[in-house]
């Protein structure tokens, strides 16, 4: 049984011959379904995607205003309460904000499916109804992290010559907020968005399981209970894939954001 | 409407606080001046005196508790409302700042950010508004103005960004112009175009003008009258030439004591300290017994040093900053060679190319008898300590984190030069002959003022007896007065210890008073070099005859005819990858004093 | 270090989180410390007549599907839980200013040093001690040495970059040239100097790691359950959450509120080091 599997070859061995299939495409099969790896993957891919893309928009739009108007007013009320909400949200691991969310909005009061997932297929309304809750409760650390660095660089550059050049100027506080700062500060915040699609990554392994959720953060968690090593490989693969190449475009972006970027 | 006699600009009893850690804390104490209409007002001061805490308080630009009167135009400001304040920010006063490097926004076309000055105070469309910044842009002598409205900051040199922030400031037609020492991060000829453009357009736009500065020679360059500040006080205000010439309070007397004036050395061959202070301008001579038959410490030869221009995603090399180009010099002991020149010449460069902060491309450098290029190891450390630095930054030269004894005695120590308590009698020696109380051994960097770190830094510099000292900027960043003693202080040590100084500076006045010879440095080439008295009295450079007519001399009565030099612009020492650079031709015109003359036809338009 | 030696008072007064952090994590740290005074019952003693109890009485915080006090794991699971966070942020603070030095100061080794670091870096922390914990047995060792790793290549950038800033440094640059040996600069000059946001981050890595160790457990790659942590007794509830919430409720609500800690702890700590929080007045 394990020579048929090439599990008593030397692990460097067995790495490398999977590398070799990885270069060809082939991530190989499942130990317990023998089902290719990669035809598992492209299954599961579509709740995982509309997740992890409902949080990201969501956790944007209400982060970076919150960020600005905080660097604004800074040690005004909006912001004291923000700083805190901030810190305690990122505290809160995931299935926390899951399972109380989930009992609250789901068992207690009723609003929200408890959990699964409905495909895009069936309509909007219900494909997102459904993925409120779980992005919720995905987006709760991802939104606090985006508000601190938005805070951060906005009142760095809201430091800065050129925004004291631009009030010398008698320009109004709206332009100078978003044309003059918000602008310059952002390349951390575009950074920080990149860098905290690793947290959604393994969030979403949680989330899926807290709210039953069928795509690959599920999957994970089932192949390891399995211990089934290609998926597990194919699925870490995938999901690194992805973050590096979520990455290498927010690198062309600073190009359109900074005309002092070239590449 | 408004009386044309009554001043424009009327301030009484101003009183500012600005909030800190501890509550507020007053920064002017009741400041009064007038500044009438088509005139210049300079405020003048050292650090800390609150003379840009003045200017921003006028722009409505701090978070500060004011009191007191602030009338301009036949309005009053104080009390104004946010909106009320901004509308009046652009238009009735403007503002340009210090550092043209960060004050545009990077990210934004420069002609857009004129637009921009022109379309907050005034509706017009976008045509107009480019048509209007572009006769901005040709008012402040921006050549190809057409070009460059499409560039963004970045493309633009320090004197080019300054143009477009005057120009920017010129946009809302303001009555007041607010100037917070405009020039101060500008080199010397820069300076000089600068100040040109800003009195024209004072004349051309029938501005007011609040000049801030701390440099005695610009005020006298620039002013109609002058107002003193001191601590937050005013100590004396009245026209340019009466403070000159007849000052009224002892702070106005003491601070013109200490300012060098260039050319009031003519005539006296060597250095002479600072008159004024504790010495009275008597002359430097050599006592130790060392300098009697003074011996050659320092000997540069053919010295280079490139930087690789890195570009593209393979990092092939584009290109090369030729940073010192075939530099030769010698620096005998109790002598002091200034090495002068603009920032990017290649000055600081050298005088690390020496100390072995970083390693030179060719040339030899031979140093107490070290051949100091190719020593390793033992010999290193050995030559490391016949030369020492003194950097600019006096805040940055000291290890926040270590005591002032500790970091004196440390180098002493990991040479092997004595034992600890030997270290500290010599700390204790060194710091009280630098006039500070051996005590402070025991505190730490961050409780000592500029000019007291600077001190501290030269003790540390002493402490392992070097033969030469570098001198990169060092009393460049000083107050007035503390620049005076710390001069002072250095023409001391050499005639006790007879140390050679290499003297890297930009600031020809005190060069005058401090060195033996002078080389001067242009784009990474000594271009002319030979005894003080000679380079300053008969420059025979057309580089050094420009770079010495630009220095703003503080003598209102030697006050330069107005003439409008057309914008220099430095040439770049960056080359091709197989540049080869044509050898260099010295010519001597009188002993010792040698010309560079390839590079004489760069300046043929000027 | 100046700042260090500042009066308690001043400090819990200026940086009332900071203080308020470190209280919370000294109460967590003795309550774990000392648990056999705090309660008298034996964590692993099951009683399957009290199954999955609510809270009562007898059972402040109810019982788990085996009957196990949960207060008594809970207390006991904390010396797990904080030991694992200290362990990584020692472990990966200290790999990494090592890694970092070392790229900071040896050209060649930068080049390798750092493509690996990128490559860590570029598989998402938690899948990476996924990924670990699959090739090997879920011990406590092995979850420690696989959530310190995804640690290791932040703490060793920003080593690497202070090291390359500070060597620049005109304070540095004097000493090089009183003819100091590299070592004393780096051990005497740049690490003090570089101290400040190093040990922030210890305390960032610190929470992540209590989280990590939660997560694995929570997927079924974490510490064995015969040891009590935080992250494990709520995994084994996780199945019961709807009908029994309470055996889910208190393990996630004491390690929300020790992150959290840990979180202001960091922050506090940020706000006080900070260099421009006025150093040169």
């Amino acid at each position: 049984m394990r020579h048929a599997l090439g599990l008593d070859r030397p692990f460097a061995l067995q790495f490398g011959s999977w590398l070799w299939g990885v270069l060809h495409f082939d991530l190989g099969n499942s130990l317990f379904s023998n089902m290719p790896v990669a035809t598992m993957i492209g299954q599961r891919l579509e709740p995982t995607l509309s997740l992890m893309a409902v949080t990201l928009v969501f956790s944007v739009l209400i982060a970076v205003p919150v960020g600005v108007w905080a660097a604004w007013r800074k040690g005004g009320g909006f912001d004291r309460v923000t700083t805190v909400i901030a810190v305690v949200s990122f505290s809160i691991p995931v299935f926390a904000c899951g399972y109380a969310g989930a009992w609250l909005f789901a068992l207690k009061l009723g609003w929200l499916p408890v959990q699964g997932y409905t495909p895009l297929s069936e309509g909007i309304v219900p494909w997102f109804r459904q993925l409120i809750l779980p992005a919720a409760s995905l987006g709760t650390a991802y939104v606090a992290l985006i508000a601190r660095i938005t805070r951060a660089s906005m009142l760095e550059t809201l430091d800065q010559d050129y925004i004291r050049t631009a009030r010398a100027k008698g320009l109004g506080d709206g332009r100078i907020l978003f044309l003059h700062a918000l602008k310059n500060a952002s390349v951390p915040i575009i950074t920080i968005i990149g860098i905290g699609v690793a947290m959604l990554i393994g969030g979403a392994v949680v989330t899926e399981s807290v709210f039953v959720i069928p795509g690959l953060g599920r999957l994970t968690a089932e192949s390891i209970l399995r211990r089934d090593f290609p998926v597990i490989q194919g699925i870490v693969l995938f999901f690194s894939f992805s973050y590096v190449l979520v990455n290498l475009l927010i690198d062309l972006v600073y190009a359109f954001v900074d005309p002092r970027i070239r590449y | 409407m408004t009386d044309q006699n009554e001043p424009l600009l009327s301030v009484r009893n101003l009183r500012v606080s600005l909030p800190t850690e501890d509550g507020a804390a007053e920064i002017l104490h009741g400041i009064d001046f007038d500044l009438n209409r088509n005139e210049i007002l300079a405020v003048v001061g050292e650090s800390g005196s609150g003379k840009s805490v003045t200017a921003l308080t006028l722009m409505g630009l701090l978070p500060a508790r004011v009191s007191g009167s602030v009338r301009f135009d036949g309005r009053e400001l104080t009390g104004l409302t946010r909106e009320e304040m901004r509308q009046l920010r652009g238009r009735g006063i403007a503002m340009i700042f210090q550092e043209p490097m960060t004050s545009l926004n990077p990210l934004l076309k420069v002609g857009y950010q004129l637009e921009e000055a022109l379309r907050a105070h005034e509706r017009m469309d976008r045509r107009t508004a480019r048509a209007r910044a572009l006769d901005l842009m040709r008012k402040v002598r921006i050549p190809d103005p057409e070009r460059r409205m499409d560039s963004y900051p970045h493309h633009f040199s320090g004197g080019m960004r300054q143009r477009v922030m005057i120009a920017m400031a010129l946009a809302g037609r303001p009555k007041l112009l607010i100037a917070d020492e405009p020039t101060t991060a500008l080199d010397v000829t820069i300076q000089a175009e600068i100040l040109e453009l800003i009195r024209d357009l004072q004349r051309l736009e029938g501005m007011a003008v609040l000049f801030i500065t701390h440099d005695m020679g610009v005020v006298a360059e620039i002013a109609d009258r002058t107002m003193v500040m001191y601590h937050g006080r005013a100590v004396e205000t009245g026209p340019t030439d009466e403070v000159f010439a007849a000052p009224k309070a002892d702070y106005t007397r003491a601070l013109l004591d200490a300012v060098p004036r260039l050319g009031e050395m003519a005539g006296h061959d060597g250095p002479q300290r600072f008159r004024g202070l504790a010495g009275t301008g008597t002359p430097v001579a050599p006592r130790s017994a060392d300098l009697k038959k003074p011996q050659t410490v320092l000997d540069v030869r053919h010295l280079q040093k490139r930087f690789e221009i890195k570009g593209g995603i393979f990092g092939r090399v584009t290109g090369r900053v030729h940073a010192i180009e075939d530099v030769s010099f010698s620096l005998m002991s109790g002598e002091t060679l200034a090495l002068v020149g603009e920032s990017g010449c290649g000055k600081s460069t050298t005088g690390r190319a020496i100390s072995r902060l970083i390693e030179a491309d060719g040339g030899s450098v031979m140093l107490d008898g070290f051949d100091a290029l190719n020593v390793s190891g033992a010999d290193l450390r050995r030559m490391r300590r016949s030369v020492q630095m003194i950097f600019q930054d006096p805040y940055a030269s000291l290890n926040p984190r270590i005591r002032i004894g500790a970091s004196l005695c440390e180098a002493y120590l990991v040479n092997r030069l004595g034992s600890p308590a030997e270290a500290q009698d010599k700390a204790a020696h060194l710091l009280t002959k630098v006039g500070l109380n051996p005590d402070v051994a025991r505190r730490f960097p961050h409780e000592f003022s500029g000019g007291q770190r600077q001190r501290i830094a030269i003790a540390r510099a002493l402490m392992l007896d070097p033969r030469v000292i570098v001198a990169d900027e060092a009393v460049s960043a000083l107050d007035v007065s503390v620049k005076a003693q710390v001069s002072n202080l250095l023409m001391d040590l050499q005639e006790e210890t007879g140390v050679g100084y290499l003297f890297i500076s930009h600031d020809m006045a005190v060069v005058e008073r401090i060195a033996h010879r002078v080389a001067v440095m242009y784009s990474g080439r000594i271009v002319e070099i030979g005894p003080r008295a000679a380079v300053f009295g008969t420059p025979s450079h057309p580089y050094t005859r420009r770079l010495l007519s630009a220095v703003p001399v503080p003598d209102p009565a030697r006050r330069r005819a107005a003439h409008a030099p057309a914008p220099f612009e430095t040439r770049s020492p960056i080359r091709p990858p197989g540049h080869v650079t044509p050898p260099l031709r010295y010519r001597e015109v009188a002993p010792g004093h040698l010309v560079e003359e390839t590079s004489m036809s760069e300046f043929a338009r000027t | 270090m100046a700042a260090i030696t500042l009066p308690m008072r001043r400090i819990a007064r200026r940086h009332p989180g900071l203080a308020l952090g470190a209280a919370i994590l000294a109460a967590l740290c003795l309550l774990a410390l000392c648990a056999p005074l705090v309660t008298p019952v034996d964590p692993g003693f099951v009683d399957m007549s009290q199954r999955a109890k609510a809270p009562s009485w007898d059972h402040i915080f109810g019982t788990d599907m085996l009957g196990r006090d949960l207060f008594a794991r809970i207390i006991y699971g904390g010396r797990l839980s904080l030991s694992i966070g200290v362990a990584v942020a020692l472990i990966a603070t200290v790999a990494g200013t090592v890694i970092g030095l070392v790229a900071g100061y040896v050209r060649l080794a930068d080049a390798i040093l750092m493509r690996i670091m990128d490559g860590v870096m570029s598989i998402p922390s938690v899948l990476l001690a996924v990924a670990l914990m699959a090739l090997s047995t879920g011990s406590i060792g092995n979850v420690i040495v696989a959530i310190s790793i995804s640690g290791i290549p932040r703490i060793a950038r920003l080593v690497r970059g202070s090291v390359l800033s500070l060597r620049e440094a005109v304070f540095v640059e004097a000493v090089i040239g009183g003819g100091v040996g590299t070592g004393r600069i780096i051990f005497r000059h740049i690490l003090p100097n570089a101290a400040a946001p190093i040990i922030v981050n210890a305390t960032y890595l610190c929470a992540g790691a209590m989280l990590s160790e939660a997560v694995l457990c929570f997927i079924g790659a974490g510490t064995p359950p015969t040891v009590p942590s935080w992250g494990n007794i709520m995994a084994e509830g996780r199945t019961l959450w709807m009908v029994k919430p309470h055996i889910v409720a208190f393990p996630a609500l004491i390690l929300s509120i020790a992150i959290l800690a840990v979180n202001m702890v960091g922050d506090g700590l940020r706000d006080m080091l900070d260099p421009r929080a006025g150093r040169r007045n």
